[in-house]
C-alpha cells in the first residue's frame, strides 16, 4: 500500500458521507486524499495541490459549477490530470460530454466500493507505471 | 438479500412482453436519492470491513439516518400524492401522472423497502438503548449484502423495462 503514498486524489460530492468514507478507503491504501463539496471549492483544491487523481461526481447539488465543469477546468490547467467521472445510469448526455472533455473513467451510482477501489488503484499503477518510465505528472 | 419473489421470473417476463416501462423522470429522481443514499451506505460498510472492526454508533447512526431517507423516498415515489414542495427533485414527479405499474411498485416495495428494513433492523439492534454496542463485522458484511441486492435489482429492473 505504501506505493501509492506520493499520489494525491481529490474526492468531490455533493453527499458528505460519500467524500468522508471514499477518503478514509483510500488512506487506507497510502493516498492522500483532498475533499470537496462544490465546483468551487474543488477547483481551488485542485489549483493548490494539483492531485494525481480526481473523483468528480457530475451532478453537484446547488453548486454553481457541476462536475463537467470542473472536469473543463481542471482539463484546461493541466490536461494530463486524471479524472474519474461519478454519475448515475440515466445520464447518459453527461456521460458522453465527460469522455469528450478527456475523463479516463466513469463510474455509476449506486456506487460498489470494490469495483470503485479497482478503477482507481488502476488509474493510480497507470501513473505510477508513467512515472517509472520518465513520464512524470505535470 | 431480500427472498425472491415467487412467480418472480413469470413478473420479469411479463414486464418484457407488455413492454411495461418507468417514466425518465422516475428513474431520474430514483438514481438521484437512492444513488447517493446505498453508495453511501456501501461505503460505510466496505470501509470498516476492510479493516475488519467493529462499525462505531456514530457511523451505525449515520447509516440508520439513511435507512430512513430511502424509506421516505421509495414511499413518495410509491405515492406521489404525498410529495411536499420542499421534497426537491422529488417534486419534478409530483402531478405528473406519471404512477408506476402495479408491477413495479410490487418489486420496489419487495426489493427496497425489504433491503432497507432489513439493514435498518441490524443497525437498530446495535443501537438499542439497554445495550448500545459497535455492529460486529459479520453483521457489517450482512449491511454490504443488501447494498449489494438494491444495486443488482435497479439494474436488473433498468435492463428489463428499457425500451428495446
Amino acid at each position: 500500500m505504501m506505493k501509492y503514498q506520493m499520489l494525491k486524489v481529490l474526492i468531490v460530492d455533493d453527499e458528505e458521507g460519500i467524500t468522508d468514507f471514499m477518503g478514509k478507503i483510500l488512506r487506507l491504501r497510502g493516498f492522500s486524499t483532498f475533499e470537496a463539496l462544490d465546483g468551487i471549492s474543488a477547483l481551488e483544491i485542485f489549483k493548490k495541490e494539483r492531485p494525481h487523481i480526481n473523483i468528480l461526481d457530475i451532478r453537484l447539488g446547488n453548486s454553481s459549477i457541476d462536475g463537467l465543469g470542473v472536469l473543463e477546468q481542471i482539463k484546461k490547467i493541466d490536461p494530463s490530470a486524471r479524472c474519474i467521472m461519478v454519475t448515475r445510469v440515466t445520464d447518459e448526455t453527461a456521460i458522453n460530454k465527460a469522455k469528450e472533455l478527456g475523463a479516463v473513467h466513469y463510474l455509476l451510482k449506486p456506487i460498489d466500493a470494490k469495483e470503485w477501489v479497482g478503477v482507481v488503484l488502476e488509474v493510480a499503477d497507470s501513473i505510477l507505471e508513467g512515472e517509472n518510465n520518465g513520464k512524470s505528472h505535470s | 438479500m431480500a427472498n425472491p419473489i415467487p412467480n418472480e421470473t413469470e413478473l420479469y417476463e411479463r414486464i418484457k412482453r407488455e413492454q411495461i416501462h418507468i417514466h425518465p423522470l422516475i428513474w431520474d429522481v430514483m438514481y438521484h436519492y437512492l444513488g447517493d443514499y446505498i453508495s453511501v451506505i456501501n461505503l460505510i460498510a466496505s470501509f470498516y470491513i476492510e479493516q475488519n472492526v467493529p462499525m462505531p454508533l456514530r457511523d451505525a447512526r449515520m447509516i440508520l439516518a439513511f435507512t430512513h431517507r430511502i424509506k421516505d423516498v421509495v414511499d413518495k415515489i410509491l405515492h406521489p400524492t404525498t410529495i411536499l414542495e420542499e421534497d426537491g427533485q422529488l417534486d419534478k414527479i409530483k402531478g405528473k401522472n406519471i404512477s408506476l405499474h402495479p408491477i413495479i411498485k410490487e418489486f420496489f416495495t419487495h426489493y427496497i423497502s425489504n433491503d432497507t428494513y432489513g439493514i435498518n433492523l441490524c443497525v437498530s439492534f446495535y443501537l438499542d438503548p439497554l445495550d448500545e454496542q459497535p455492529i460486529l463485522v459479520e453483521d457489517v458484511k450482512k449491511i454490504l449484502e443488501y447494498t449489494s441486492s438494491m444495486r443488482e435489482f435497479l439494474e436488473r429492473l433498468r435492463e428489463v423495462t428499457s425500451p428495446d
